[in-house]
């Protein structure tokens, strides 16, 4: 085929069409798209970089596809010019061919004999679309020598084995789909047995050859074992007939504050993908859904991007309670334990990341040596594990690859990164940072290079290699490192009955509202306007949320950050962001909303807000369900947060706080960041040295704590209205071992940084 | 120019802000001049480069674009350390979003730990301005922040129009190239925190004096 006929302006639509973006191409020669690829690779030369041969293909395929409407214009820029220059130009697209051939490596040749089995295949579709039409009869006339040019460069065989060849082709597909049945066939036999409790013994097999398409609605959640992971965690439907999902997603809707999130990446997940197009259409429903549920559940993980292309996986082909499940067995199953990755501080993240290292070092030495020395940070990984590959190639194999991922675990995903090296080692060798970047981020999404089944023999050999080396599984995790699985109780928020849930929100909607109003009247008259303003603020925000507004500095990036050393975590999801009940105009349009959003209001003024989930117990085994539902109603009743402040308080919310350390504390969820509560000093904060030493309760090590460089700005404008008092430090450990203790001296609030 | 002969500039970038600025989008825009509503969620961080002239100068822009959910943010150290500008992005119809930038800097700041951290340049970027009858950040206010750092350039751009977008990252490539001209031992080797570091500032000054 050459796209020379192509009129340039339908060449252009086309492509704006049918690719979703791709990133810049610019080095890696990938832009025959804008010129004619035939021209391209005369004049490139090299035709055995697989790129440029991978982007051939789009082009053609594309074209021959078009619907109608492509066509007609193609017709009517049909003119006689064209007819002149096609023998000329068929017998260079067949000198090009024919060297293309040649030069090709295996893989390579099956693909492009593929390409032009599809080429068939798409002129075959649209010959027979236009056959449909009644075309006037110019046109039809025009399109007969439409044919017979677009035939003529396609290829030689074309002309001779033109019936032939399609021909051919139907045979195959008929066989293709009678193979597709048997295996369906087998498939379901091996899940009969399965149901009758007989072993399966080729389902590994099987699994490696892929499940079929329409049997991953009931494999994959065999696959993951969810019937089990239900029954330990006593997914029993309660009286309306509703299991642990239902119960969750209704409260989980007014409650869950990664609501936002949730809803901005819901827009951004497999768009692409016609049934999550529309925004607020049914999928992206169930997808808000599972994650907003999820995210209830799982309270340690919350919810992390990333983890809605993985739901929306699910939601392919399972239905959203299924789908709830899966993505719970993938977090907590011992083969998986996905929870690593996700939990702030990524814990799994960093080990994964040098075991890989380490792996790619021994099989793969001249690449690892590569790619040091082009100094690749270790960052594009991250959508390798996260994700298991979506994304980062072809949707087929991705497919293909989480099959064996749901299977086999997580030893997958090192042995399918090692099997990207190994496949394409020759190609990595030859590229520079941006061309490696290029290929990990789009090149391999784009074209593997290789058939699915090429690929996936590639790593089971690879995977095999690592097992019976003992390297297919990093290192356990360090004593002291951050857990990487559950440690508190799934779904707390189940203890609560709906009524109560909204009950609670109701009046902590119209509390906030009264004391915003009192607090107005009273402030107004007595300071400036500005200043009375940011006190309003300051008030609202600790009415509403029972929260301790911080002074500005500690509302400072370093306080957000992920804690990666503390063991005391925050039992709550990570609030969506700080201030934001003093904002409420930035809430996101909720009018069009199909489907029932908590306004900021009533996320923001929560209950959850203001009590902490009961404490489960902080080490140990994954509890499946944790508490019973009274033992739980128990813990919360003896929670160590004070009940909500009263109503009409709006003064005694600041009277209340130089007493009430625990509040001051603990309950800042503005900050994602946990704070040890139980912190003395070995020393009175009270002159100030240079120095100080800090012991932390828990884990008992030693904090030195210098006075920081950058912390030289003022306590904020909020001290002067917010008395602290004295209060104990608290110290928070951020990411990049930096630890930030704060100490209240003589009412003034401190800021001390230090550097371990 | 007259500077011709001088070697192409490598500039490398970092774009941050919230999740759902337009970050991805932002870049979209300078690199490929398209606005599509169909990109993905960036997780961890993506990568783009793009050449272009700045005052005669060829360079080239390495342009990470950056997750906005905050737990992915201790992922920068990875990948900040040498950067030579930072672009801030927010979103004029979020106020929320306007209100994280002192974080989002004062973070990239602890993270990247360039020398000089008061003249290190960023540059704000207030995007979705087409979106004008939602707007929740005036002009105005975010002029008068950047006043108060010191002087950060701050342009009001729209990825979806194609708004200022060219404009604000000429203005970054100048920022950036001024930034790297002038020093370009601008990050320390190590982290400050590592105490090795005094002692390789150290060495490293003796060895010159010899």
């Amino acid at each position: 085929m050459s796209n020379s006929n192509r009129p340039p302006p339908a060449e252009e639509s086309s492509d704006e069409e049918s690719r979703t973006p791709i990133r810049r191409r610019r080095h890696i020669d990938l832009t025959p798209t804008n010129s004619n690829p035939v021209t391209g690779l005369i004049r490139g030369g090299s035709v055995r970089d697989p790129a440029r041969l991978n982007h051939l293909s789009p082009g053609p395929i594309v074209h021959e596809s078009k619907s109608a409407t492509f066509k007609e214009g193609l017709i009517e820029g049909l003119d006689g010019t064209i007819q002149e220059v096609a023998p000329l130009l068929r017998t260079v697209s067949l000198r090009v061919r024919q060297q293309v051939q040649s030069t090709l490596s295996d893989p390579l040749k099956r693909k492009t004999d593929r390409i032009g089995s599809e080429i068939r295949e798409g002129k075959r579709k649209m010959d027979a679309l236009s056959a449909k039409l009644t075309l006037p009869k110019f046109m039809k006339d025009s399109k007969r020598s439409l044919a017979t040019n677009d035939d003529a460069p396609s290829s030689s065989d074309d002309e001779s084995m033109d019936g032939e060849a399609l021909d051919q082709i139907e045979r195959e597909n008929i066989v293709d789909m009678y193979e597709k049945l048997r295996r369906e066939k087998k498939w379901l036999a091996m899940l009969k047995q399965m149901d009758e409790h007989k072993p399966a013994k080729k389902l590994q097999e099987r699994v490696w050859k892929g499940v079929p398409l329409k049997l991953k609605i009931r494999v994959w959640p065999r696959l993951l074992n969810i019937d089990r992971l239900r029954r330990d965690c006593r997914d029993i439907p309660d009286k309306d007939g509703k299991g642990i999902y239902d119960q969750l997603k209704a409260r989980a809707k007014l409650v869950s504050r990664d609501v936002k999130q949730i809803d901005l990446d819901i827009n951004r997940t497999f768009r692409n993908n016609e049934i999550f197009r529309d925004r607020y259409c049914v999928k992206q429903k169930s997808l808000l859904n599972v994650l907003v549920a999820y995210s209830m559940y799982n309270t340690e993980v919350g919810y992390c991007q990333g983890m809605s292309q993985i739901a929306g996986l699910f939601l392919m082909y399972l239905d959203e309670e299924e789908a709830f499940w899966c993505m719970h067995a993938l977090m907590v199953s011992q083969k998986h334990t996905m929870h690593g990755f996700f939990v702030p501080g990524f814990p799994k993240l960093a080990r994964f990341e040098q075991h890989y290292i380490k792996l790619v070092k021994k099989y793969k030495s001249k690449v690892s040596k590569h790619l040091d020395k082009l100094d690749i940070p270790y960052i594009y990984m991250t959508k390798w594990w996260f994700g298991c590959f979506l994304d980062r190639v072809p949707y087929a194999l991705a497919l293909r690859i989480w099959d064996v991922f749901l299977w086999e675990g997580d030893a997958v995903l090192l042995a399918m990164g090692l099997n990207i090296m190994k496949m394409h080692e020759k190609r990595i060798l030859k590229c520079g940072f941006e061309q490696f970047m290029e290929l990990v981020q789009d090149g391999l999404a784009t074209n593997f290079g290789y058939s699915n089944d090429v690929v996936m023999e590639s790593l089971h050999a690879i995977l095999d290699k690592l097992r019976s080396d003992k390297l297919d599984r990093p290192p356990p995790p360090a004593e002291g490192s951050l857990p990487e699985v559950p440690t508190k109780a799934y779904g707390p928020i189940l203890a609560k009955t709906l009524d109560q849930i909204k009950c609670e929100v109701a009046e902590v909607r119209s509390r906030s509202s009264r004391a915003n109003s009192m607090v107005a009247s009273r402030t107004a008259s007595m300071i400036s306007p500005e200043a009375a303003a940011e006190r309003q603020k300051l008030k609202k925000i600790t009415v509403a949320t029972g929260r301790t507004p911080r002074p500005a500095r500690r509302n400072n990036g370093a306080a957000r950050l992920q804690s990666e050393s503390s063991l005391q975590r925050d039992s709550r999801p990570p609030a969506p962001e700080s201030f934001n009940a003093t904002f409420s105009n930035g809430a996101p349009p909720t009018e069009e909303v199909p489907f029932k959003i908590p306004s900021r209001g009533s996320m923001k003024g929560s209950p959850y807000e203001q009590q902490q989930f009961p404490e489960a117990p902080k080490r140990g085994p994954v509890r499946p369900m944790g508490l019973s539902g009274k033992e739980q109603m128990r813990a919360y009743s003896s929670g160590k947060m004070p009940p909500a402040q009263p109503p009409s308080s709006t003064s005694s919310s600041l009277r209340m706080r130089p007493g009430n350390n625990d509040s001051l504390k603990s309950t800042d969820t503005s900050s994602r960041k946990s704070t040890y509560d139980n912190v003395h000093t070995d020393r009175q904060p009270s002159s100030p040295q240079r120095t100080i030493t800090v012991r932390d309760d828990r884990s008992g090590k030693l904090v030195y704590i210098s006075r920081g460089g950058d912390d030289d700005s003022p306590p904020g404008q909020m001290d002067d209205i917010l008395n602290y008092g004295p209060e104990p430090p608290s110290v928070t450990h951020l990411a990049n071992h930096v630890t930030y203790v704060k100490i209240g001296e003589d009412g003034e609030a401190n800021e001390w940084t230090t550097k371990m | 120019m007259s500077s011709a002969p001088h070697k192409k500039a490598l500039l490398k970038v970092i774009i941050l802000g919230d999740s759902g600025v337009g970050k991805t989008s932002l870049m979209n825009q300078f690199v490929d001049q398209r606005f599509s509503n169909q990109h993905k969620v960036t997780i961890g961080a993506d990568f783009i480069m793009k050449d272009m002239l700045v005052d005669g100068r060829l360079v080239t822009m390495q342009i990470w674009d950056t997750a906005g959910q905050e737990r992915f943010q201790s992922l920068g150290v990875a990948f900040y350390r040498g950067a030579d500008c930072c672009v801030l992005a927010y979103d004029v119809t979020n106020s929320t979003s306007f209100k994280n930038l002192d974080p989002w800097r004062d973070e990239f700041l602890i993270q990247a730990s360039p020398r000089d951290p008061e003249h290190f340049p960023f540059v704000l970027l207030g995007n979705k301005v087409d979106l004008a009858q939602d707007r929740a950040v005036s002009r105005k206010k975010a002029e008068a922040w950047c006043q108060t750092k010191t002087k950060m350039p701050y342009f009001e751009v729209s990825a979806k129009e194609a708004v200022n977008i060219d404009l604000a990252f000429q203005t970054i490539a100048r920022a950036a190239l001024a930034r790297e001209s002038q020093d370009t031992q601008d990050f320390p080797d190590f982290p400050a925190q590592v105490l090795l570091d005094c002692g390789n500032a150290k060495s490293s000054s003796f060895c010159s004096c010899q």
